[in-house]
């Protein structure tokens, strides 16, 4: 495996070029979650959720038509619930680390799939176990370029980790995300 | 270029003033008119538990409450009746205290209440004991607490109690606290919801095992801060509890296994490393004997049960006493083999299905009694946050049994 990996970074840095790309993003997102969840013996009856994310970006092109990326990113949204006939509603918020690998498609389509970290924490009240804090999602994106410096971004994102409902009558397990990004620097070696 | 750092540098505070903005962002909660507490008298509350009134002087209570570190005990009276009004305890003279360190600043205080006389629970009128071990005695009661449940005030209310019926359930080689939900008024006013429990002072132990209370030897484990703890020689007979201390400290198995009961500490050890009690092995310990008989262990506050993330028999707790006294014990396979046979009792008995079954039972009793601590505390703030805090112990104690059969089995 050390030979294989060893392998790929020197046919990386002697076959392809390198670039970095400093963007950032703003977008919408829509939340559910696909499976019932309870607390205690009531279910939770949720709409979907609607929610606004901003992240920066680091995108890393080392071998055409390859990169990675890695997203600081901030994810709000607004979702209401009912259970025992009372209503909840309110904002949630999540910090994500997603790291991708991306493909080139053609010129102006990329796509994208990894995983992101979000600190699940709920933070006006003690951890329910400090492990289960963080969690880890799937990330799978599409991305179209507008010119040099705009694109647009469709995003998908689907929580991996355990589903617990006492987690996901606040953090939805699956979002829907369309955004604009903007590229901020570039810079080809 | 200088355009590009600036720009990066605007979005990373854009981003930083993000994160601080909307961290205070708050779920708002529509649920039914919240009774007025201040209407509330014991006659007109609308409850199905026992209803506990303290006659005390308003001044002298308000004077603790406010003091609530100064150890201050005030003198009062104690009324105790069923939910239809019928009485249990009348016009009973008491001494109150402020119960509890850390959580004594609580706005509902727990509250320690001893008897100036001792009462009759014969009948089983003042608390009810539906299992027990066979040496211990309930028929007379010198001192109660009426509790805020600690560190799980203004969540389930009920985290303590369920993990106490857990071990009474197994029938476990310990002493522990029973406990009676209760309404609570101060002279007539509304006070608050509280669990009534038995307590593990010398006077109550002595009732318990019905026993002299001068023959008994008792050491408490407190936390220091930091991880750091204290060896307290509670009462007794410093020289014997003394030898207990030493025998730990020297290695010497053979001679501390002729002064512990095994049974008891096996049950012990296991059941709180088994349901994960981060409050605990530093602090919250009691272990006693009688006399010269064998040294037994005392389960109280478990309000920080289900929230360990790591393990007893792990090196992590090795500058404690209790760790110290099972690695000396360990050293003789008999014990070592007692403890693997505990843990296995303990894993096949305690599902998850059977704490659910418990904390459903006691979460249904006082579904509708915690709407008076809402109305009156705000904790917890709504009823949905009760139900996500049950939530959250049945999945704590999921995750904890899971993790505990996963590390050990």
């Amino acid at each position: 495996m050390k030979k294989i990996l060893f392998t790929l970074f020197i046919s990386a840095s002697i076959l392809s070029f390198s670039q970095s790309i400093i963007s950032t993003s703003v977008g919408t997102s829509l939340g559910f979650n696909y499976e019932k969840s309870y607390l205690w013996k009531y279910e939770v009856e949720s709409s979907p959720s609607i929610g606004g994310y901003l992240s920066l970006n680091y995108e890393y092109r080392f071998v055409k038509p390859y990169f990675i990326r890695f997203k600081l990113g901030f994810h709000q949204f607004y979702a209401q619930s009912i259970i025992n006939n009372n209503t909840t509603k309110g904002y949630n918020y999540n910090f994500t680390f997603p790291l991708t690998v991306g493909y080139c498609i053609k010129e102006k389509w990329d796509t994208e799939i990894g995983i992101g970290i979000q600190d699940y924490r709920d933070r006006d009240e003690f951890a329910l176990i400090k492990s289960y804090n963080i969690r880890y999602n799937l990330i799978v994106g599409l991305t179209y370029k507008i010119n040099d410096k705009w694109s647009v971004e469709l995003l998908f994102s689907r929580m991996l980790s355990e589903k617990i409902d006492a987690f996901v009558i606040k953090h939805y397990t699956d979002h829907f995300m369309i955004g604009a990004n903007y590229q901020l620097f570039s810079q080809k070696k | 270029m200088k355009l590009y750092s600036n720009s990066f540098l605007f979005i990373l505070k854009l981003f930083v003033l993000s994160f601080v903005f909307f961290s205070c962002s708050k779920y708002e909660t529509t649920e039914p008119e919240l009774p007025n507490t201040n209407l509330l008298t014991v006659q007109n509350i609308k409850t199905d538990l026992a209803i506990v009134n303290l006659n005390v002087n308003q001044n002298e209570f308000d004077n603790m409450m406010e003091n609530y570190s100064d150890d201050i005990e005030i003198e009062g009276f104690y009324f105790m009746y069923t939910s239809d009004l019928d009485s249990i305890i009348k016009n009973e003279p008491i001494t109150i205290s402020i119960k509890g360190s850390s959580t004594a600043a609580y706005v509902l205080k727990s509250l320690s209440i001893n008897f100036d006389n001792k009462l009759d629970n014969s009948g089983r009128d003042i608390i009810a004991i539906n299992k027990s071990l066979e040496r211990h005695h309930y028929n007379k009661i010198s001192k109660i607490s009426l509790r805020n449940s600690g560190n799980d005030f203004g969540k389930t209310f009920i985290k303590d109690i369920s993990y106490t019926q857990l071990a009474i359930d197994m029938y476990l080689d310990l002493e522990l606290s029973h406990y009676r939900p209760t309404q609570v008024f101060i002279n007539n006013k509304y006070y608050g919801f509280l669990n009534l429990r038995t307590e593990k002072s010398k006077k109550s132990l002595a009732n318990l095992l019905d026993v002299d209370k001068d023959n008994l030897n008792i050491i408490k484990i407190n936390h220091l801060g930091g991880g750091q703890e204290e060896i307290e020689f509670k009462s007794g007979d410093h020289v014997i509890l003394q030898e207990l201390v030493d025998a730990v400290e020297s290695g010497n198995t053979e001679e501390l296994k002729k002064l512990v009961d095994i049974n008891s500490f096996a049950d012990y050890i296991v059941f709180q490393d088994f349901i994960g009690n981060s409050d605990w092995p530093f602090n919250n310990t009691q272990i006693y004997n009688i006399t010269d008989s064998l040294f037994r262990f005392y389960l109280f506050d478990l309000d920080f049960a289900g929230t360990r993330d790591n393990y007893f028999a792990s090196k992590e707790n090795d500058f404690g006493f209790l760790y110290k006294m099972y690695t000396v014990l360990i050293q003789d396979e008999d014990i070592l083999r007692k403890l693997q046979e505990t843990q296995n009792k303990m894993v096949n008995y305690c599902s998850d299905q059977r704490f659910y079954a418990i904390v459903d039972k006691n979460a249904g009793v006082i579904e509708n009694e915690i709407i008076y601590n809402i109305s009156k505390y705000a904790k917890p703030k709504t009823n949905t946050a009760w139900y996500l805090e049950i939530e959250k112990l049945l999945t704590q104690f999921q995750l904890r049994r899971q993790n505990y059969i996963d590390k050990y089995m």
